[in-house]
């Protein structure tokens, strides 16, 4: 009987809190207190049947409970005023019913972009791991042990005995170790990228301690630099805007013969020339290359036969220049106010 | 590297400057800054000293008389380099220089300096910005005239390119080098690099002899004694070239050694050969018990694998890195031994690094030098130590050369090239190109053309591929046509788990909640109990392991966004790192989710396992690392455990700087991936109502509300019953001690007909009962 009565004086409770109108009130007060039928007064009509130990309990209860209520819709009936609320005119300009929108950080924006642009060309997506060994790190890619990259200065190393045949344990400084493990696993043709995360020594306002690379890989039969150029062209379009053009310089990567710096039409001037881009119009934006024979010779495929083009590029420095951010550091502050506004 | 355009112009014809820059930087030496070095010196003039005095109030100051045109000036200075004859660069008051005291330009004002008047400044390299040498003033030409403004003295300002050059382009580490490869992309006329042979002169020869123990660190070492040298400061010229090159003077015999070394690209060193117990130098790789001082002044001691130059008592230098500093020339040296030699560039960076010691020299020698050329560089640093030094050579050249480089011959094809280039170059225009870079024809055919590799592009060019970059980067490869790739679309390899990853993501966004990405190294007091992965070489404390929970690090995010002023409405979808034993660890793709108190939390994951298509999860209370004791519970999905939920406990609220009380759920994503699904089935809507009924409840608090709901669903033997679910819950002291009241709501449903009232009494009798004997409850 207690439980029944503490139930019900919630739920009258609730009901007088959700009333609008006087009238509202009226109904709820008719529902609980009515002289005929009402809940509570149903209850107290059954008093008398009841033993004296639990009229003990249940009386000064019920007296609570008539209380609470009378009070309730006494302090109500004062709010809506004894009288109808007034119904306001729709207001249009008035604001709409605010609900909470969350976003995702940029990086994974940008992540999901990049991939769906690649996919309207036909390139799936891979992934590998990001605690890797030295030898899909660096080996299979051409570059000995005694490489520059492979330096402490340049690629983190973990504590952990080295495997035999694969080396020193190390987080990947790049994606391109995915490129070995997809053409190990996978008879061309061949066109993936590899978004991924990367870690290198370094911290300064263009340098992160962890980054985010996206590799491509295309291998078939015959291919040219010209496809090369043709599939980055079409990204950088995509990605940065219908005006923005590619040029190529030649650099040097073990992993690629010819190998080639990207740079892409200025974003702020459209190759006029501004600060941003050192007045030269252009903006550099990742290495590319066509696939070294040592490289093809790695994972057993035969270089006569086969031919290919590869690109590893950071996420976070296509966000810089996308949105024009002078310290990529920030997007890994998390702050919200920063994060709400991508 | 630093290259002076006049000093580049004495061996090639260069293109105006902005033509040559676009020109090099299409053809892959990158221009990364062009230097005007020298400039706004026009109002500094030469002036000469006429007598130097001590200063009568200042032990460490002198006073100088200087004659400038028609004037003799009384100025104070503080540096001991300067004698009377001297020709020097003289600041009059009211002109400046370009770095003063504080590396910006300054003005010279007349002041007193300790009671007397100083009438100009006489300036070093550094004041005139030319070069960081604050040593002494900068001593001139004596041949000056004086009153010659400084800027036609020394032919200033300089334009000096500053390029950056790949790692496999050594060869252009080198003014000679440089000139030879801006000939090869513009066509321009070259003049070779001469150098006379410089047999012995002196009747009275010294001895000489060296032994090579390792020709695999050595494979070429060629050496002269050159004696009755006299050393003093080097020419001007010199010395300016120096200054512009980034390098700093010494004297006649080391910047001869410096100023060949910027021309060819060979480094050179010069000991003094009176050092060399026996005139006889050993080159070997160091053993224990080796130490030296370096030219630096460190004392080093040696373990193995070292390059050393050595003689049979002791190690005169670190091969191919530093000399030493005993063996180093001095005031009173007059003969040296000039060493000109190839090293391995693999033991040369393992050393550079292993001493932190990079020099100009291990630069070069890391990169790879031309094994042809130690003796045409020491032929001209000879001719020049002659010239500015007085000597004479006094032995024949030494030339320790076991195996003469052969020129590699390497085959490009026409196939092969119009397959990469993607038109058709005929395949002459490719051999005038390679003839040029300096890789000459061996033999041609139609579609053949053969080879071969120059001494200074022996490691770089060795296969076809490389003949193509050297032909595509010269033909340009803005004429190379773009055309999509037009093969078979090969069929995508599995994508679903970024496809799902995605769902998940943009499940949690719309719920209200923004993805934050934390870098995925912690500190090791943010560990927590499990064993992680060390990284041996981390740049901060900070960053010193791989986490093994996201639960620190977003925490750590919502602290900051607390304090910040910005609710914590975030989850972090990433990468765990669990340690396996001789493996790479198992990298589990996690999810992290915080919600100000645990039902938000809670239903949170409820809403996003039913966005999946997962069955009902379950909610054990349990105890967990980062949780309070009260607070915690584990998460079951289909009978799997896939995470944790709870209320961060005091200890780890206060290891992540968090003020308020917070729910997070961490929820291992590479397991509840495996128990989706993208076989949806489809299921038809029941053609008959069901039945909706509502119980009250009051139960002991303690009794788990998921007990109840699941004892009912599973135990009852509710013919009808299709689910439970409960609502309304509180506790009212009125209700008596430690009690709860809850509210079931049950839904009657059968598959083939419309149910009775009799139907449901019946079952919500057995509910009543189980509930009344297993659960203890009072039902109203």
């Amino acid at each position: 009987m207690q439980a029944y009565l503490v139930e019900l004086e919630r739920k009258a409770l609730a009901e007088i809190q959700s009333a609008k109108t006087s009238q509202d009130l009226e109904g709820v007060r008719i529902k609980y207190l009515g002289r005929k039928s009402g809940k509570l007064t149903q209850i107290i009509s059954e008093l008398p049947t009841l033993s004296v130990a639990e009229k003990r309990v249940v009386g000064p209860l019920i007296n609570e409970v008539k209380t609470h209520l009378e009070q309730a819709l006494k302090d109500a009936l004062g709010e809506v005023g004894g009288a109808a609320k007034p119904q306001l005119p729709l207001d249009v300009t008035a604001p709409g019913k605010k609900f909470p929108v969350g976003k995702l950080h940029p990086v994974s924006q940008a992540y999901y972009e990049i991939i769906e642009i690649f996919k309207e060309l036909g390139f799936g997506v891979a992934e590998g791991p990001e605690v890797e060994w030295f030898w899909y790190a660096f080996e299979a890619l051409n570059m000995p042990e005694n490489h520059p990259a492979a330096d402490d200065f340049e690629t983190f190393y973990i504590e952990a005995r080295s495997s035999k045949e694969k080396g020193r344990m190390l987080l990947r400084p790049h994606t391109s170790p995915v490129q070995i493990r997809v053409m190990e696993q996978v008879k061309p043709p061949i066109r993936i990228i590899a978004p991924g995360r990367c870690f290198r020594p370094n911290y300064d306002a263009s340098h992160i301690p962890s980054f985010y690379q996206f590799e491509g890989l295309m291998v078939d039969k015959g291919l040219s630099i010209g496809n090369l150029k043709a599939v980055l062209e079409y990204f950088v379009r995509r990605f940065f805007g219908p005006d923005i053009k590619i040029r190529l310089r030649p650099h040097h990567f073990n992993f690629t013969e010819p190998s080639f710096e990207v740079d892409i039409t200025c974003t702020v001037c459209k190759g006029k020339g501004c600060p941003l881009c050192s007045r030269t119009g252009w903006l550099e934006l990742g290495g590319a290359g066509m696939v070294h024979p040592k490289v093809f010779e790695a994972v057993g495929l035969d270089p006569e036969e086969w031919s290919g083009f590869a690109w590893g590029w950071g996420i976070e420095r296509c966000i810089a220049i996308k949105y024009q951010i002078p310290d990529v550091r920030v997007l890994y502050e998390n702050d919200l106010r920063v994060l709400r506004q991508f | 590297m630093l290259a002076p355009i006049s000093w580049l112009k004495e061996y090639v014809d260069l293109p105006p400057l902005e033509t040559l820059v676009e020109r090099l930087n299409q053809t892959g030496t990158t221009v990364a800054a062009i230097h005007k070095f020298g400039e706004g010196l026009e109002a500094i003039l030469v002036g000469e000293i006429l007598e130097v005095v001590p200063h009568p109030n200042a032990d460490k100051l002198q006073l100088a008389t200087v004659q400038i045109p028609g004037k003799k000036l009384s100025i104070v200075c503080g540096a001991r380099n300067i004698a009377a004859g001297q020709k020097v660069p003289v600041a009059q008051i009211g002109t400046s220089v370009p770095v003063g005291k504080d590396g910006v330009p300054m003005k010279i004002e007349r002041i007193k300096i300790r009671d007397i008047e100083s009438e100009g400044m006489l300036c070093s390299a550094k004041e005139l910005g030319l070069g960081d040498d604050h040593s002494g003033i900068l001593i001139l030409d004596e041949n000056l005239r004086i009153g010659t403004p400084l800027t036609t003295a020394l032919t200033l300002p300089e334009t000096v390119l500053e390029t950056e050059v790949t790692t496999n382009r050594g060869d252009e580490l080198s003014i000679y080098g440089l000139a030879s490869e801006i000939a090869a992309v513009t066509g321009a006329k070259h003049t070779p690099l001469k150098a006379k042979s410089s047999e012995v002169e002196l009747k009275s020869q010294f001895k000489l002899a060296v032994r090579v123990a390792d020709h695999r660190l050595c494979p070429r070492y060629s050496a002269q004694v050159v004696t009755d040298l006299k050393i003093g400061p080097s020419p001007a010229w010199m010395q300016l070239r120096l200054r512009e090159s980034g390098m700093r003077p010494i004297n006649n015999i080391v910047d001869v050694t410096n100023y060949v070394m910027l021309l060819t690209g060979q480094p050179l060193h010069a000991f003094d050969y009176s050092k060399v117990t026996g005139g006889g130098i050993i080159v070997r790789e160091s053993k224990t018990g080796d130490r030296v001082t370096t030219l630096d002044g460190v004392t080093r001691l040696l373990g193995f694998g070292t390059i050393v130059i050595a003689d049979k008592e002791k190690v005169l230098g670190l091969g191919g890195v530093m000399g030493g500093e005993d063996s180093g020339i001095g005031e009173l040296t007059d003969t040296v031994v000039l060493e000109s030699a190839i090293f391995n560039p693999v033991a040369i960076r393992q050393t550079a690094m292993k001493y932190n010691l990079r020099s100009e020299a291990s630069l070069r020698f890391e990169r790879g030098v031309e094994m042809a050329g130690t003796v045409r560089s020491l032929n001209l640093a000879v001719e020049l130590l002659k010239e500015y030094a007085g000597g004479f050579s006094a032995s024949g050249v030494i030339d320790i050369y076991p195996e003469k480089y052969q020129p590699a011959k390497v085959t490009l094809t026409s196939t092969k090239l119009n397959q990469y280039l993607g038109y058709n170059l005929p395949l002459v225009q490719a051999e005038a190109i390679l003839t040029k870079l300096g890789l000459l024809t061996v033999s041609r055919t139609k579609d053949k053309l053969i080879v071969k590799v120059p001494s200074w592009r022996a490691r770089d060019i060795s296969i076809e591929e490389d003949l193509i970059e050297e032909v595509a980067r010269v033909s340009g490869y803005d004429a190379i046509p773009s055309s999509l790739p037009t093969g078979a679309i090969p069929e995508a390899t599995a994508i679903s788990a970024i496809q799902l990853i995605r769902t998940i993501k943009d499940h949690l966004t719309s719920l209200g909640l923004t993805e934050v990405s934390v870098y995925p190294m912690v500190s090791e007091s943010l560990l927590g109990e499990d064993v992680a992965l060390k990284i041996s070489n981390s740049i901060s404390k900070e960053w010193g392991y791989l986490r093994t929970s996201l639960i620190p690090g977003v925490t750590q995010t919502a602290a900051m966004n607390l304090n910040l002023g910005s609710d914590p409405a975030i989850f972090e979808v990433g990468k765990v790192y669990l340690p396996k034993e001789a493996d790479l660890p198992y990298e589990r793709e996690a999810l992290a989710v915080i919600g100000p108190d645990f039902v938000t939390a809670k239903g949170y994951l409820e809403s996003l396992f039913e966005k999946l298509n997962l069955p009902a999860a379950r909610f054990s209370a349990c105890s967990a690392q980062y949780f309070s004791e009260d607070s915690a519970a584990t998460v079951e999905v289909g009978n799997k455990l896939v995470g944790e939920i709870g209320e961060l406990s005091p200890t780890w609220a206060e290891k992540t700087g968090l003020h308020r009380r917070l729910t997070i759920a961490e929820i291992d994503l590479t397991e509840l991936m495996k128990l989706t699904s993208s076989q949806k089935s489809f299921r038809s809507i029941a053609k008959y109502p069901s039945v909706h009924e509502d119980i009250s409840i009051v139960v002991a608090v303690s009794t788990p509300i998921g007990e109840i709901t699941d004892g009912i669903l599973l135990y009852s033997g509710a013919k009808y019953l299709v689910s439970v679910e409960a609502f309304d819950i509180f506790a009212d002291p009125r209700l008596g001690g430690n009690k709860k009241s809850v509210s079931l709501s049950l839904t009657f449903q059968a598959e083939d007909k419309t149910l009775t009232d009799n139907d449901v009494r019946a079952d919500r009798k057995k509910i009543e009962e189980l509930l009344k004997e297993n659960f203890k409850v009072k039902i109203r």
